[in-house]
């Protein structure tokens, strides 16, 4: 049985994942079954907790995991685009360690709309200091989309992800108001 | 997508095809889902309406029916009301019943046919079996890999059920999604046409998700 399985999960081991911007000053990303990053001096670190694929699982990426390295070179911030959402991974390149993660929305409540969120898709904007802006593209159940800020902060060996209070226009088609609260970049 | 290797992938391709030759001469299984499995956003067809799926609760209140995870059995659900002890982090918010999978959908919803839960290569069917979604990056940071376990408690009716993680969501929504096998285990309600047909995703039942991921 094992052999098997190994048999039916070697195709899908033998093959990597695309990554953009894979490489930045001695520090490579890769992904085949795993994300992981290696370090100038050989260094190799597991991001994704666990594997993509497994006989019972399939939480492939569905588009090229992105990279995107803070401008001074301390941080890399990993989006992977799963089907429905994007799993989000920070890695911090001066002590060479994987960041967690803690969202406290109490004070950061998602818009309304948000709630009929069927899909989401972040991708990076820029970064300020210790702080990532992200763009969410979200997809309603009626399917309609929105669009939200968000922003990734980083502080100390963690990082959050928090929302940006966003316009509750109804349409998704009709002109969105601009962000009551919003970051000059 | 695939970001191919060129002589490994003809390798693996060539396993591939031997070792589903192996399970299924008459190539009749499908190891992976659809290439590019459509996001549906259209009327359920003619006829397929009036679900009615094993795990129904009773509505005689206390514990729900267990949901089914076709992979592992699930422990019995507790007789009396509590949540069994070793959970690692808990996720509340309204129910919100999720069609993704090879189920029936309501007209108009958005919806994919695969879940990231699959037994071999086949995604699940929320009309039969009882899955939780899990809110992606929602639980304290923790993201648990599918089949994960998940006691499920209705905190309208204090109904409990055993469930696993069937399929990833977007990140916290104030939304607890499940399939709608699972709501009937905690006897969410699910609004429904005349004809039996499932009407939306909409519910008011409050739900906690207990995660078990180290059991």
């Amino acid at each position: 049985m094992k052999l098997l399985l190994t048999l039916l999960l070697l195709p899908t081991l033998l093959l990597a994942y695309e990554v953009t911007e894979p490489t930045n000053n001695g520090f490579t990303i890769q992904a085949d079954n795993f994300v992981t990053i290696t370090t100038p001096q050989g260094k190799t670190t597991q991001i994704t907790p666990f594997p993509f694929v497994t006989p019972n699982s399939n939480t492939a990426p569905i588009s090229p995991i992105l990279c995107d390295w803070n401008p001074t070179g301390r941080w890399v911030v990993i989006f992977v685009q799963t089907t429905r959402a994007t799993l989000i991974y920070a890695y911090d390149l001066l002590n060479e360690r994987l960041l967690s993660q803690y969202n406290d929305y109490s004070n950061h409540p998602f818009p309304s709309w948000y709630k009929d969120v069927y899909s989401s898709e972040q991708t990076p904007g820029k970064w300020k200091d210790n702080i990532l802006q992200i763009i969410n593209d979200v997809q309603l159940r009626n399917g309609n989309t929105r669009k939200m800020q968000e922003l990734l902060t980083i502080t100390g060996p963690s990082f959050n992800i928090l929302p940006l209070e966003a316009s509750d226009t109804p349409a998704s088609n009709a002109p969105q108001k601009p962000m009551p609260r919003s970051l000059e970049w | 997508m695939k970001n191919i290797g060129g002589p490994l992938f003809l390798i693996g391709t060539a396993i591939f095809v031997a070792s589903s030759g192996m399970i299924s001469p008459g190539g009749g299984r499908n190891r992976n889902p659809p290439p590019d499995d459509p996001i549906i956003n259209d009327a359920m067809p003619n006829g397929n309406g009036g679900n009615n799926n094993g795990n129904s609760n009773n509505g005689s209140g206390g514990n729900g029916t267990n949901s089914t995870n076709p992979d592992s059995s699930l422990p019995p659900n507790p007789t009396d009301g509590s949540v069994p002890d070793g959970y690692q982090t808990t996720q509340s918010g309204v129910a919100r019943v999720d069609f993704d999978g090879t189920g029936q959908y309501p007209t108009g919803d958005t919806h994919s046919l695969s879940t990231s839960y699959q037994i071999n290569g086949q995604s699940l069917n929320g009309d039969t079996t009882g899955f939780v979604v899990q809110n992606m990056n929602a639980n304290g940071g923790y993201t648990y890999p599918v089949g994960t376990k998940v006691y499920v408690v209705n905190n309208d009716t204090g109904q409990g059920s055993w469930s696993f993680i069937g399929d990833n969501g977007p990140t916290n929504s104030g939304r607890n999604e499940m399939s709608p096998a699972q709501a009937a285990a905690v006897g969410v309600t699910i609004d429904r046409n005349s004809d039996g047909s499932y009407k939306n995703s909409n519910s008011d039942s409050n739900i906690t998700y207990y995660y078990y991921p180290n059991s």
